[in-house]
């Protein structure tokens, strides 16, 4: 759109006004994780007040933030590795070796993506109690495998089928046998899309909320369901729950920021590039 | 080795995880089903026995169940229509060079970055919250009243919380369809003498149709199990007015622990999940296939 | 050392054909072309010999040897790809030393070997450049020198310059004849260019629809060509073709009747020809001058001035439309009346099914 500098005043001011009401939520929980309680929830001190940390170490220490913060974190790499373990080669084969039930297998793939999770829920339950798996983060780790792994088959196939074939080719008529080729072709050139598939994994598992709220109690609990602890608090709560909510989410929206660009296509099963 | 040797060694390597998602995804699926005939009761054990079809008439006799229905319908298409409108809007600011565009783009996107429960509860108590909440400040501040959004629109508060989640991934999407756009097309309809709305209606949008597609085929998906929202914020109330048909199922699984009727709502679900993709692939499927 | 047979070969995709009984022979040394239209095979071709492809049928043999079940790294071949295939991680350096570096040489001998090549090929300057920072042709003479330093038997070209511009390919077509001269091995070479296949090859092997329409010297396709595809295909601008039928024959040669009520004697016949016979006169824009005592009477269109010559393009009287090549300051008028005479010598006659009339006196050139 080449329109004149007054129109482009007008984008640039309307795009800015969207940007930062969308992320005013967001850096309203920010602002109210930096007050006290009591400050929280008096009018006077909405934008004046003196920053302090208090209700991050209340977190921290007092609510066992951190054990939380484990769980999250071993359950969304566990899951993460396990899902890129699985992933890696079935892409490969898939993009490098296609048969007919190549295309067919990929879609019945995404189909199984299409599972309410709702629908499951009572024999994955009892399944669970059953073999002792319940609230253990074990658990969590198989089911977020179960249900990141069609994605990451997806992204790591468009990934792998835009290497070149030619250039696994040259490789081949200079001597690669197929572990060099892997080790020293397609490896690097697919270690970009590698990172992608496994930071989108990473985030879908940190921001799980369905399993982790229904198979955990107390013992493998990850940070969403710490926070929905905050749904029936006692007392002022308001900045402690702003400050567990930014500690929460920092880290994954660093993330995701840095990697926005690559997700799209692992979002849409590499539909949109 | 030559290239059918090695063609014959590759295609085995699909195997373990075709067969983990088949094992993790049939047999679940056929114990819902097992399960939904009988009657199973986990608090009151002993009492179990075939039941045939009696837990569907159950839940189909249901008012309660007819009523998570439409709030589930009400809750996925309003937020569809939100997101792909807001959407395409946000797309087609965005496309557009601005200074400080990548800064923007980033603070438009982060919601979608943030936990389902995260998300909800800052909705809940810092922004709608009718005493402590900010909304409620400033509107006390003009002189008004401040809204008691969960007290008085649990429903609409809902689709606000999910738009704003869901947002961002319409935004993502539809952008990165709008920035292929050839260049080139817009300036020779512009030659042509079309205006900017007219380049936008009969050019860009036909571009982005199937972006849209992919949007409304994955947000529908994932809306119609949508669970963590309502847990954190009106567990269902008040009364069932936002009780989904995830959330009620959830309910009668966890809560009430009668694991028959739970079962055959699960398949309900199920069954609701791939008429509506079917329906969604066989309008849209022309225009997805690649 | 670097003598290959292709004996039989065939493959097909699916249904289709794509190579048919294809034989030949290469010797040791020679520069060998492989020139066809899209969709000939010459690709494949050159890929089956590579080992890139499956056989189905028939045998490539390398020095004798059978190498059908043969890795395509241990045929003691290099090839180069149309897109060059570099690998974009490398630089040019590990791009040229990749093979060695596969086959355990030790790293100081890696660098000499690469160092060479570059110099051979005035790559010095970007050894340590990766391929994005190239150009197009210098990602070409990476490629090449990728391909030298494995020090093959022989040398496989995949249409290598076709994804340059036209000034450049004309300064690489002198690059690789000089390297022709540095390094000696057999060249298996393909391309769509009749250009370069005739400035390059030693013999030239036409292909169409998977089958050798003719093997020979550049001159003896352009001189001799077998059937019309090779007449039509080779040369540029492309022969004139005429319409005509056999008034008389005998062993002396033919008499062709063309439209417009002209008759020429040409000396060249077969066995099948016969009277009535409808064939195909073909004559070269080089055979084709005006001249008020000519035979052929037209219609001038246009003129196409190159710089050295120009090509004017007429309308017969009968309908044919002919390129003749003319002087570069040969005054043409267009829409006049314009008479053509044709050198009898060059002209060729091609019967019902395409084949060449053999000239009367000599041997027919080579065809499968």
């Amino acid at each position: 759109m080449r329109a004149g500098i007054g129109s482009r005043a007008g984008v640039t001011l309307a795009a800015w006004v969207a940007a930062l009401l969308m992320f005013f939520p967001i850096a309203w929980t920010i602002i109210t994780s930096f007050k006290s309680e009591v400050e929280a929830i008096d009018v006077r001190a909405l934008l004046h007040f003196q920053p302090t940390l208090v209700s991050y170490r209340e977190v921290l220490a007092r609510a066992q933030y951190l054990d939380y913060a484990l769980n999250s974190l071993i359950v969304s790499v566990g899951a993460t590795l396990l899902v890129a373990i699985l992933a890696v080669p079935s892409a490969y084969s898939m993009a490098f070796h296609p048969a007919r039930s190549t295309r067919g297998l990929l879609l019945w793939m995404l189909s199984t993506k299409m599972l309410p999770p709702v629908g499951v829920l009572m024999p994955i339950y009892i399944l669970f109690r059953s073999v002792g798996l319940l609230d253990t983060r074990s658990g969590l780790i198989l089911i977020d495998t179960l249900a990141n792994l069609p994605l990451a088959v997806w992204m790591l196939y468009t990934f792998f089928k835009e290497i070149p074939r030619d250039i696994l080719e040259a490789g081949r008529m200079d001597g690669a046998r197929p572990a060099a080729e892997i080790r020293h072709l397609l490896l690097p050139l697919a270690l970009p899309g590698l990172a992608s598939t496994c930071l989108l994994s990473l985030i879908l598992c940190w921001n799980e909320a369905f399993w982790s709220l229904t198979l955990t109690a107390s013992a493998a609990a990850p940070l969403t369901a710490f926070i929905a602890s905050f749904s029936s608090p006692e007392g002022l709560y308001f900045a402690k729950l702003s400050a567990a909510a930014t500690m929460a989410c920092a880290p994954i929206l660093v993330l995701g920021w840095l990697g926005q660009r690559r997700l799209v296509r692992g979002l849409t099963f590499g539909a949109v590039k | 080795m030559t290239s059918a040797g090695r063609a014959q060694r590759g295609t085995r390597l699909w195997m373990p995880s075709v067969i983990f998602l088949a094992a993790g995804s049939m047999i679940p699926l056929v114990m819902t089903l097992w399960f939904s005939t009988l009657r199973y009761d986990l608090t009151a054990p002993g009492q179990d026995g075939f039941r045939g079809l009696q837990n569907y008439q159950f839940l189909l006799t249901d008012p309660v169940f007819w009523a998570s229905l439409r709030v589930t319908f009400v809750l996925v298409g309003a937020v569809l229509l939100t997101t792909i409108g807001l959407g395409i809007l946000g797309a087609a600011l965005f496309s557009a060079r601005f200074p400080g565009r990548s800064a923007a783009r980033l603070f438009a996107i982060a919601p979608f970055f943030v936990m389902p429960t995260v998300s909800a509860l800052i909705w809940k108590d810092l922004l709608m919250h009718p005493v402590y909440g900010v909304f409620g400040i400033v509107a006390r501040h003009v002189g008004g009243t401040a809204v008691d959004w969960f007290g008085d629109y649990p429903l609409l508060s809902l689709i606000v919380i999910l738009s704003w989640e869901w947002l961002p991934f319409s935004l993502l999407i539809l952008l990165t369809a709008m920035q292929s756009l050839d260049q080139e097309q817009l300036e020779a309809a512009r030659m042509d003498g079309a205006g900017a709305l007219a380049r936008f209606v009969w050019i860009t949008l036909p571009h982005l149709r199937r972006a849209i597609n992919v949007v409304v085929m994955m947000e529908t998906i994932f809306l119609l199990a949508v669970f963590a929202e309502i847990f954190v914020t009106t567990a269902g109330g008040p009364g069932t007015a936002t009780t989904s048909l995830a959330f009620l199922i959830f309910g009668r699984a966890l809560l009430q622990f009668d694991v028959g009727v739970a079962a055959a709502g699960g398949v309900i679900a199920i069954i609701l999940a791939n008429v509506v993709a079917a329906l969604l692939a066989r309008t849209f499927a022309p225009q997805l296939e690649r | 050392m670097g003598s290959l047979s292709l004996r039989n070969l065939c493959k097909h995709y699916g249904a289709t054909e794509v190579i048919r009984e294809l034989s030949l022979d290469v010797g040791d040394g020679e520069f060998v072309v492989f020139v066809g239209p899209s969709g000939c095979g010459k690709s494949t071709l050159i890929r089956m010999i590579a080992g890139l492809e499956e056989i189905d049928a028939g045998e490539v043999l390398i020095d004798g040897e059978r190498m059908n079940e043969v890795a395509p790294a241990d045929r003691g071949l290099a090839m180069v790809f149309q897109s060059y295939a570099l690998y974009p991680h490398m630089t040019v350096r590990d791009n040229m030393s990749f093979a060695l570096r596969l086959a355990g040489v030790s790293r100081g001998e890696r660098n000499r070997k690469a160092a060479e090549v570059a110099r051979l090929l005035h790559l010095e300057d970007y050894l340590d450049h990766k391929p994005g920072q190239l150009s197009g042709g210098q990602r070409q003479r990476v490629a090449i020198g990728r391909a030298i330093v494995r020090k093959p038997k022989i040398f496989l070209f995949d249409e290598p310059l076709s994804n340059l511009d036209a000034a450049l390919r004309g300064q690489m077509r002198t690059e690789l004849a000089r390297l022709r001269e540095a390094i000696d091995a057999t060249m298996i070479y393909v391309t769509h260019d009749q250009v370069e296949a005739m400035t390059m090859a030693d013999r030239i092997v036409v292909l169409r629809a998977g089958r050798i329409e003719q093997v020979g010297t550049p001159l003896e396709v352009y001189r001799h060509p077998v059937n019309l595809f090779v007449a039509g295909f080779i040369g540029s601008p492309p022969m004139n073709l005429l319409p005509g039928r056999i008034e008389k024959c005998d062993q002396t040669g033919v008499h062709v009747s063309l439209p417009g009520n002209v008759t020429t004697f040409v000396a060249a016949t077969s066995d099948a020809a016969q009277v009535h016979h409808e064939v195909t006169l073909g004559i070269r824009p080089e055979g084709l001058r005006p001249n008020p005592a000519g035979m052929l009477r037209g219609i001038t269109h246009r003129v196409e001035r190159l710089g050295a010559v120009s090509l004017l393009h007429a309308e017969l009287d009968g309908g044919a439309r002919v390129i003749a090549q003319i002087g570069a300051i040969e005054e043409v008028v267009p829409r006049q009346r314009i008479n053509f005479a044709m050198d009898p010598a060059q002209c060729h006659v091609f019967d019902g099914d395409g084949q060449a009339l053999v000239p009367v006196g000599s041997q027919s050139s080579e065809a499968p």
